[in-house]
């Protein structure tokens, strides 16, 4: 009987190909529309790491050596603080790391271009406690040695995506051994650094032990706030130079209070020294809370994801009024069929299997605009670039969502189709 | 085989009621050939529309091969339409861009007979009214006379219990209409159960049953003189 209604449905659709058109192209646009939105409300609002997210906690404390007025700084970390955290082993995995930028290349090539990287330099925890993925070997152990971790496209761009582990790197002129290699890791959000808009560039190219990145000078090139004067990166180990990311793992609310309390202990500390006039302000916000706190939803996109679905409702009432128009320009069809013996619920299944392969050509339609709607906005709005990515579920979801609104348009037209007065349609 | 007892349908229409038909009565038995006759606007129409289930009424009780159709659901009522009854149509109603083969086979699809057994119907039937040869024609392609034959063989494909007939040689010429009325004819002689609404005199003398329908109600009255093999107008009131 299906195979009937299909073979009923198809014929349909060429028959009324114009209006057919336009309904799967008024859904399709609709669907297209709201689906892409959606895509990049999706990605910016999807949690990076759900297997960890509450125990993963982003370090937050006011450690400003002068009295202010003014907002205090807490996101950002001097390395003298950061590494009291850490150092008195208030939690079994605390990690300081920073971004910066270096020219490397494949010591052993013969070529002599030296690629532009971003490079983050870490405690050597932060790989794993941020579970990134390894494509081969595994993540530095000392924060001190030479050896360091490649993200895949680097791979691919110096060694051809081959296993690189035990190469030798040049990172700005000094030599480096490769100890692992990272798969792709489209970390959106990436939540371990939210400033600055790069919570959406994608990962580093290159991670590198935190102690030999500030030996050898690899710059900040993140907000960096200071009350003293610096040259070298070495030199701020014990100046007043706030620019560091803190985070911490702790899968307890116990071990969360005791390190709370590291925290207020480390800042009375400073008080009593008459290091810190200012007040005590410390917190720990988890993946969620703290991606929540520096608003990566940018709020214009959900307005706009509000809009696009008051215009998908507008779409499927577009549709509906045309399925109407179709419908009763075959009164004398349906009429017919209830003469020779056709139930109402025959005519609905029918008409929503009809409806079901509208659906399923508007789905595929709207995919495509989907694709179109990301493009066109990473065009105009280019910050969205990382952002405007349409994985397999929102891709599934616009399909199945075209099929839906398409079933919802034909509901009330094959609905009232079915009522029409048999006797008067066929006295023709 | 049909029986309808005291069976009233009014339509209202603003503010005017109109009895199509009012108290009507009528037996009609298995392999009885009934031409229902009557000035236009008395109800024949009416009648035929609710003898075949495609119209409701007010009042009365009509059952059909033994069911009694009152109460019954749309699901009850299309299948018993689709099993029982055979539709003939003045203006033969089939779907233009379908296949003489395509417009029998239609409500036998909704029926749910096996691909097979479909097709043996079909053939059966299009060979029934001749026009085997044909059955890839499209419904433009024949003449009125062609296209009712048609209509019947969609009719006889679902073996109804009864076929029903509203003027089946309205819109034919004088040689077409013979020739649609010797194969209604030739049915009924082979069993078939037929009620048809005719304008035609001749027609209705060369039935064996007529009714009369004027102002809705079955009349025992005749305009029309019986001819002497035919049995005298009945009308069960
Ligand atoms: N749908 C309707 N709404 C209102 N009145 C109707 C409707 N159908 C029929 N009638 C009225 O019911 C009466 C009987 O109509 P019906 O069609 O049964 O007559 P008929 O005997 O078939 O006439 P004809 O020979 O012209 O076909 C008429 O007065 C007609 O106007
Ligand atoms: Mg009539």
């Amino acid at each position: 009987m299906f195979q009937y209604y299909l073979q009923l449905s198809i014929k349909n659709l060429k028959r009324f190909p114009t209006l057919y058109g336009l309904v799967t192209l008024t859904l399709a646009i609709g669907v297209g529309v709201f689906t892409a939105n959606l895509a990049i409300l999706n990605t910016m609002a999807s949690d990076p790491i759900p297997e960890k997210s509450a125990q993963l906690f982003h370090i937050s404390i006011n450690t400003w050596p002068v009295e202010t007025n003014r907002d205090p700084i807490t996101d950002i970390l001097r390395y003298s603080d950061g590494m009291a955290l850490k150092q008195g082993e208030f939690a079994d995995s605390t990690v300081l790391h920073y971004r910066s930028h270096a020219y490397i290349r494949d010591a052993e090539s013969k070529s002599l271009t030296r690629f532009s990287s971003a490079v983050r330099a870490s405690s050597h925890q932060f790989l794993n406690m941020v579970n990134a993925p390894f494509k081969y070997g595994s993540t530095y152990t000392d924060d001190n040695s030479r050896n360091v971790v490649l993200g895949a496209t680097m791979n691919n761009t110096l060694f051809a995506g081959e296993n690189s582990v035990g190469k030798t790197l040049e990172v700005n002129g000094e030599l480096y051994t490769v100890v692992g290699v990272l798969d792709e890791w489209p970390l959106r959000p990436m939540f371990y650094h939210v400033h600055e808009g790069l919570e959406f560039r994608g990962t580093e190219d290159l991670f590198i032990p935190i102690e030999t990145a500030l030996d050898s000078n690899l710059a900040a090139t993140v907000r960096t706030v200071s009350t003293d004067n610096f040259d070298t990166m070495a030199e701020t180990r014990d100046r007043g130079v706030y620019y560091l990311q803190g985070w911490v793992e702790l899968t307890n609310d116990a071990q969360k209070q005791r390190f709370i309390a590291a925290m207020q202990g480390h800042s009375q500390a400073l008080k009593d020294a008459g290091q810190f006039p200012n007040e005590i302000i410390t917190q720990l916000h988890d993946v969620n809370e703290w991606l929540a706190h520096n608003e990566v939803v940018d709020n214009r996109v959900a307005a706009f994801a509000i809009a696009t679905s008051l215009f998908l409702v507008v779409c499927i009432f577009n549709a509906s009024s045309l399925l109407l128009a179709r419908y009763s320009a075959t009164n004398f069809d349906t009429a017919l069929k209830r003469a020779l013996g056709v139930s109402k619920q025959q005519l609905l299944m029918q008409g929503m299997v009809e409806g079901a392969v509208t659906g399923v050509i508007s789905g595929l339609i709207s995919l495509l605009l989907a694709y179109a709607f990301l493009h066109v906005s990473v065009m105009l709005l280019p910050n969205l670039e990382y952002v405007a990515v349409m994985g397999a579920d929102m891709l599934l979801l616009g399909f199945l969502l075209a099929l839906f609104t398409t079933l919802l348009s034909s509901l009330y037209p094959v609905v009232r189709s079915r009522t029409v007065a048999i006797s008067t349609e066929l006295k023709g | 085989m049909l029986k309808m007892n005291n069976v009233s349908r009014i339509y209202e229409t603003g503010t005017v009621r109109t009895h199509a038909l009012r108290n009507f009565s009528l037996d009609v038995q298995e392999g009885e050939f009934v031409a229902v006759t009557g000035p236009s606007g008395s109800g024949k129409s009416t009648f035929l529309n609710i003898a075949g289930l495609l119209d409701s009424f007010q009042q009365g009780q009509y059952t059909l091969d033994g069911v009694n159709i009152q109460g019954l659901n749309d699901n009850a009522l299309s299948s018993l339409r689709n099993e029982k009854i055979g539709f003939i149509f003045q203006n033969y109603n089939l779907i233009p861009d379908f296949s003489l083969y395509d417009n029998i086979d239609m409500p036998l699809r909704y029926r749910g007979f096996s691909a097979k057994d479909r097709k043996y119907r079909i053939e059966k039937s299009l060979e029934r009214v001749g026009l085997i040869a044909r059955k890839d024609y499209y419904p433009k392609q024949l003449s009125g006379g062609q296209q009712q034959r048609v209509a019947i063989a969609r009719a006889l494909a679902g073996e109804p219990k009864i076929l029903l007939a509203d003027e089946p040689t309205g819109n034919l010429d004088s040689l077409m209409a013979s020739q649609v009325m010797t194969l209604l004819e030739e049915l009924n002689s082979e069993g078939a159960t037929i009620i048809m609404v005719t304008h035609d005199p001749d027609q209705a003398r060369a039935v064996k049953r007529n009714v009369q329908i004027i102002d809705g109600e079955v009349s025992d009255f005749s305009i029309y003189a019986p001819s002497q093999n035919v049995s005298p107008i009945e009308a069960s009131a």
